[in-house]
């Protein structure tokens, strides 16, 4: 590859590189070519490996051996390329790790260094002179005295931004990556971020921007990189390419390729007369406005959307772990009241999308951590009645085929995967009436997610109304029997049967 | 048979799938197990050796029971609740007071009867865990802070009340109440101790709402999404604390002969250092038993070093001190290597799949896997 062009313009060169996690291939001999000058797209689905590709680069995690790299024309172990490199990489991590309360020049002192005197006292002034400036080169006015979190979403991305190149030596061939800069913008605000990478590049720096929004890819990168399932399936310039495309190469299937085919194309129907099992009305909260949709017995509902489109927000809305503004939530025709409470006494269960946090009794066995939503109990609930909660937990550790099948393991002794199917079986035990997953897949890897899969299909044909809201599209085509697509708040698309493709979703979802 | 059987038996692929079944013996054994019983068995050994007269007599070990153990354990066991379900108390040493002073005025100046006072004083302390209730699971008061807070408004109140002075005067049959002897030297308190925690260990570890109780503790997220009244919990706990530390002051009161307004005031750290320490021991979370010998290994400790060198003031809190670092300590150390344990575990699983990839995989792709340090 060194041949096709001038060493010196070639800052990064990525050669077959792999990470293997415990149970999970991330990297499986990924490239990547950066150029000076370039502002590089690096693309590619949920799970496919970009954001292993920027911690290992950046140092925080080892690749496996066998893959080459050459940093600045100098080979370099490429967990060691900033190490090795220093003044020369610069990475802005996703949360931006800015503390909010405090002003622009302070969390700018916080990344670097802060200007003091000799007797230790930080001298404002200064400090607040060169925030300003730092912000200025890149195409931010700010004050630097402003607390952080009172600026703009994309200002902050600015600021974020102007704190991790202080760390450069120089601008001109120096890299900088981005991890999803873009996530949480508006698409006005997505300009001024890109706007300030074009002042980088223009100076002679290569940018990095990892982005799952394929248009600023198409109007503002020069080149991609998009990897899928942990490879690098293309690398080309943007010149040429549209949305389809660059849709069909994250999804790995050409234009209007035949689809994997549903048992019945639109899956279940609502039977008229019969009050749907879940049904949602003008439900509002902080980004949802007014959103109303049904979900019949047996059928599973797949919620697409971007980053702030309110698709993080419906699942806590249903289940009561975020308070409604407005509207109505039914079970079987009855309402239910706004509390976590009164949802799961209605037939909700949950599998929350952040797993360690809200899913699992981490230091609990898997066995408490099944039953703890309903002990089965004798005497009114006044003693436990374990034979009756092993029985059960075998049962389900078998059905979910828990590995490995011990029922006296602490539950953070597990794997993802295996974390996940014990918090689902935790309410599949108890027949809910309708189940919300919430991105269900995140850390997961393919054998159990098939499992989980089946399991959620299970479920539904025992007549439950179950509620995919995922943010991967793949998982919503293979899984979902219709697919509404979330656009700030509202319904952007309806898609069923063989709309529901991948690549259609990707669009829709990117409006 | 449940539904889920039913289903389970029609499933496939069911008898490739063993269920791994009960642990081995040897694991309650363990050293980080059981240390306390170690420590104890060890300091044991010391004193017969140091001052075999006065550690092996009857006296001794009688004095440790009924003075050093019964009330502290009492005080202890009931504030292992609220730390099950994740708060803290720390107004159990104002309770203690407010229902020292409280007791003693009721009897001797108001002349009421022993039995009646008693229930009163209770009702107080259930009062007093009602409020923590209400400041900590209803407004959201950090319950640190709320019941540091309250601690120092119960103090206050016991202080007015009795004039900062000794409320004396008891007829002098309710000293039993406390120290009556029971059986063979071993004095009423000690039965009080039996009851309340065979009580709280009954219900804690055997009835689905102590499980409720324990998920609360563990996490309060995840328990509010599994539909547990996790603010009902929290409520009760915090009201059972309050009971148990108003029924540990109407002891303590019986036994010293009088109301105090400062009565409470060592016990509050030697009830958090031995719920602590018992939180290591047994479970790796806070149970009864654990807390029991917490308590015990404590009192002898003190009651050891106090035989064998002198009685000094400050022996009591430096001991209590140390040991609830030690306590602390101890709990991080365990989780630190039941962590690493995890990891290497996973990583042999990796080993028979893709050999040749688990040597380089390094220490900061562990630190990712585990939960975050805090």
């Amino acid at each position: 590859m060194t041949t096709t062009a001038p060493a010196s313009e070639i800052l990064l060169e990525i050669e077959s590189l792999s990470k293997t996690f415990p149970g999970q291939v991330a990297l499986d001999g990924a490239s990547l070519h950066v150029r000076r000058g370039q502002l590089h797209a690096l693309l590619g689905l949920n799970g496919s490996g970009k954001s292993t590709l920027i911690k290992v680069i950046s140092g925080y995690h080892r690749e496996d051996e066998g893959g080459v790299v050459h940093a600045f024309g100098v080979e370099t172990p490429a967990h060691q390329v900033r190490s090795s490199h220093p003044g020369r990489v610069a990475v802005l991590h996703q949360d931006l790790a800015l503390i909010r309360g405090m002003s622009v020049a302070e969390n700018m002192g916080l990344g670097a260094s802060f200007r003091t005197s000799r007797t230790g006292r930080i001298q404002w002034g200064r400090q607040r002179e060169e925030a300003r400036d730092a912000c200025r080169r890149i195409g931010l006015h700010v004050d630097p005295s402003a607390p952080v979190g009172s600026l703009e979403p994309s200002a902050q991305v600015i600021v974020g931004l102007a704190r991790a190149i202080r760390s450069l030596g120089q601008i001109d061939g120096s890299i900088i990556f981005a991890d999803e800069p873009t996530a949480a913008l508006g698409s006005r605000e997505v300009d001024r971020v890109f706007g300030a990478f074009r002042e980088l590049t223009s100076a002679g720096a290569a940018v990095v921007v990892v982005t799952h929004r394929l248009e600023e890819v198409l109007a503002h990168c020069d080149a991609l990189t998009v990897l899928r399932d942990g490879r690098t399936v293309a690398e080309q310039p943007t010149a040429g390419l549209d949305k389809a495309k660059l849709a069909a190469m994250l999804t790995g299937r050409p234009d209007g390729s035949e689809l994997v085919t549903a048992d019945s194309p639109d899956g279940p129907v609502l039977v008229p007369g019969e009050p749907a099992v879940l049904a949602v009305r003008r439900l509002r909260g902080r980004v949802i406005e007014s959103l109303s949709f049904e979900i019949a017995a047996g059928e599973v509902l797949g919620i697409a959307g971007l980053v702030g489109s309110g698709r993080e927000e419906l699942g806590p809305l249903v289940v009561g772990a975020l308070p409604r503004a407005s509207g109505q939530i039914l079970v079987d025709g009855r309402e239910v009241g706004p509390s976590t409470r009164q949802a799961t006494r209605a037939g909700i269960g949950v599998v929350p999308a952040d797993r360690k946090r809200q899913g699992i009794f981490a230091s609990m066995s898997v066995a408490q951590n099944m039953t703890v939503n309903r002990e089965p109990a004798r005497l009114g609930g006044a003693w436990l009645d374990s034979r009756a909660a092993n029985r059960e937990v075998d049962s389900w550790i078998r059905r979910v085929h828990l590995e490995p099948p011990d029922r006296h393991r602490k539950v953070s002794l597990l794997s993802g995967g295996n974390q996940q199917k014990v918090v689902l079986a935790r309410w599949l035990r108890c027949s809910p009436r309708v189940m919300i997953l919430d991105d269900p897949m995140q850390g997961v890897d393919v054998a159990a997610k098939t499992a989980i899969y089946r399991i959620v299909r299970e479920a539904a044909a025992a007549g439950s109304a179950i509620l995919l809201i995922s943010s991967d599209s793949i998982e919503l085509e293979e899984a979902a029997d219709r697919v509404l697509v979330l656009r700030n708040g509202r319904i952007g698309a309806e898609l069923r049967g063989a709309q529901r493709t991948s690549e259609r979703i990707v669009m829709e979802v990117e409006g | 048979m449940t539904t889920s059987e039913v289903r389970a038996a029609g499933g496939d692929a069911e008898t490739e799938h063993r269920i791994v079944g009960s642990r081995s013996r040897w694991h309650a054994m363990k050293p980080g197990n059981i240390s306390l019983v170690y420590m104890y068995v060890a300091g044991f050994i010391l004193f017969t050796v140091w001052v075999p007269h006065l550690w092996l007599s009857g006296v001794a070990q009688k004095s440790i029971l009924n003075i050093s153990f019964a009330v502290p354990a009492i005080l202890a066991v009931g504030l292992m609740v609220p730390l099950l379900a994740g708060v803290f108390d720390l107004s159990i040493s104002g309770t203690v007071d407010l229902s020292s002073v409280v007791l003693a005025s009721l009897m001797i100046y108001s002349h009421v009867a022993a039995w009646l006072a008693i229930l009163i004083v209770l009702a107080i302390g259930m009062l007093v865990g009602a409020i923590n209730g209400i400041l900590v699971a209803v407004v959201g008061i950090d319950s640190f802070i709320a019941t540091l807070a309250s601690s120092a408004i119960l103090e206050a109140l016991a202080v007015s009340l009795s004039g900062n002075i000794q409320v004396t005067g008891f007829k002098s049959g309710f000293a039993k109440f406390g120290s009556g002897n029971l059986i063979g030297g071993v004095q009423y308190q000690v039965l009080y101790v039996a009851v309340i925690a065979l009580v709280i260990w009954y219900a804690t570890e055997h009835t689905a709402p102590g499980r409720y109780l324990q998920a609360t503790g563990e996490n309060e997220d995840a328990a509010r999404l599994s539909g547990i009244p996790t603010k009902r919990y929290i409520f009760i706990s915090l009201m059972v604390s309050g009971l148990v530390a108003a029924f540990a002051g109407c002891v303590e009161t019986a036994v010293i002969g009088a109301g105090e307004s400062n009565l409470g005031d060592p016990y509050l750290l030697t009830a958090f250092a031995a719920a602590f320490l018992g939180a290591t021991q047994f479970k790796q979370r806070f149970n009864v038993l654990g807390t029991l010998a917490g308590v015990w290994v404590l009192a002898s400790g003190v009651e050891g070093v106090t035989l064998a060198l002198h009685s000094y003031a400050w022996l009591n809190q430096l001991f209590f001190g140390a040991a609830l670092i030690v306590a602390v300590g101890l709990g991080r150390v365990i989780e630190i290597n039941n962590r690493r344990i995890a990891i290497r575990r996973r990583r042999g699983v990796l080993d028979q799949d893709m050999p040749g990839t688990v040597s380089v995989a390094d220490r900061g792709a562990a630190a990712g896997d585990g939960p975050p340090p805090d």
